[in-house]
């Protein structure tokens, strides 16, 4: 018994090296049922407050070269908000002349990014917003660019967005030219990848890819990015298709999160 | 203390460091620093520890970073009776990151379609680096206590 107790205080550290593998082992099997809800919460709320703080103050720095920004970007909003206008009433003439429904628009909840997932390849953004403003797992996330996301993990101030730079990420998407549609999914670099198109659908660079609305997380006609490159030699019957994404997953400061979503019906 | 701060800076203030898709990990140069400062179990606990922590604030799986950051404490830890120079430790620390960062993406190609050569040259090595140049950085600033370990 002694001569035990000596071993294991020998091989005491060995013992700990291979506890703490199981554990971590146990935890990347289990992750998604694992009980670290509590501190996740803990370690979010934790890390808000600390970061909230210093992104306040970096903001307020910022404040007049955003005020400048923001009044450029207000007037051309308005030009086309008016232009718009004019287009939406047409369109709702026209499906009322043929019998659709209307369709109701986005719910939006402005949140900033306070911090961002430690990792490279894990690509979560972490907003200041949570359940208490009514946002649920699954809400889409965008900026005024295009898609960013969708919420992955929400505690009652606080969440975490997956963002489509994220080897976990698919969303259902179509070519806005040609209605041709495919699965976005990220390439492991800084361009985005739409999968399962044919070799026989028509693709040409520059043709804007958007959300195809038949997901129940991401709404119709959301822009994700721009096709940069085409190539049809490949081993299988698929193209490979290379997207720029159309938000700047380096400058994000402040996103939407979209408080459910209505379904365009026909 | 030192993982809190290394922790809040790497989730809020490294990504602005990023270049393309590479950024430097200071958690794994608080792990190394612990090990070869306090030893083994003290470095093991911290890589463990400071690795969940660190997987809380991503949507990735948990423990993927505890696993690397284990072994890379246990082996810093295994070499501080030896007591490195400091250009010693410098080499062996590159070495430690190397490790830490081999293994977090083997488990990581493990769940994605990407090859592990593609990942250790485009991710691996250039992170190690690039890790590398940030802790050689910083050590100057503590030079005369890693000289004194």
């Amino acid at each position: 018994m002694i001569k035990l107790l000596n071993l294991i205080v020998e091989v005491r550290d060995a013992i700990v090296l291979f506890i703490c593998i199981l554990l971590s082992s146990i935890l990347i099997v289990t992750s998604d049922n694992a009980p670290i809800g509590p501190f996740r919460s803990l370690a979010l709320n934790t890390i808000g407050e600390i970061g909230g703080f210093f992104f306040n103050i970096g903001s307020y720095f910022r404040l007049s070269d955003r005020i400048s920004e923001l009044q450029a970007e207000n007037a051309r909003i308005s030009y086309e908000n008016m232009q718009l206008k004019d287009a939406l009433l047409e369109n709702i003439r026209l499906r009322k002349l043929l019998g659709f429904k209307e369709s109701s628009d986005l719910e939006l909840i402005p949140a900033e990014i306070i911090g961002q997932s430690p990792h490279t390849v894990y690509n979560g953004l972490i907003l200041n917003e949570g359940s208490n403003r009514g946002i649920e797992k699954s809400n889409a996330v965008l900026t005024a660019e295009g898609l960013v996301g969708k919420i992955v993990v929400v505690e009652p101030d606080m969440s975490i967005c997956q963002t489509l730079l994220d080897r976990n990420s698919r969303v259902s998407a179509k070519i806005q030219r040609s209605r041709e549609q495919g699965i976005i999914a990220w390439d492991g670099g800084a361009q985005l990848k739409m999968l399962y198109l044919t070799k026989t659908i028509d693709i040409l660079v520059g043709d804007v890819v958007v959300t195809s609305g038949y997901s129940q997380i991401f709404p119709e006609n959301l822009k994700i990015g721009v096709v940069v490159d085409v190539s049809r030699e490949t081993n299988d019957m698929f193209q490979e298709i290379s997207i720029q994404p159309a938000v700047n997953f380096h400058r994000l400061e402040e996103v939407q999160i979209v408080r459910g979503k209505e379904n365009n019906a026909q | 203390m030192i993982g809190s701060i290394a922790l809040i800076l790497q989730i809020g203030f490294v990504p602005l460091l990023e270049i393309g898709i590479w950024r430097p990990d200071l958690i794994v140069l608080v792990i190394i620093y612990a090990g070869f400062k306090q030893g083994v179990l003290p470095g093991t606990l911290t890589g463990f520890l400071l690795g969940v922590i660190a997987d809380l604030f991503g949507p990735g799986p948990v423990g993927i970073t505890a696993f690397g950051g284990s072994i890379a404490g246990f082996l810093a830890g295994q070499l501080r009776p030896l007591k490195l120079a400091y250009n010693a430790q410098l080499l062996i620390g590159i070495v430690l990151i190397l490790i830490n960062s081999l293994i977090f993406f083997y488990i990581y190609q493990l769940q994605v379609e990407t090859t592990y050569l593609y990942l250790v040259f485009s991710r691996v090595f250039p992170n190690t680096i690039y890790t590398f140049m940030i802790g050689f950085f910083l050590s100057l600033f503590f030079r005369s206590k890693l000289e004194t370990i």
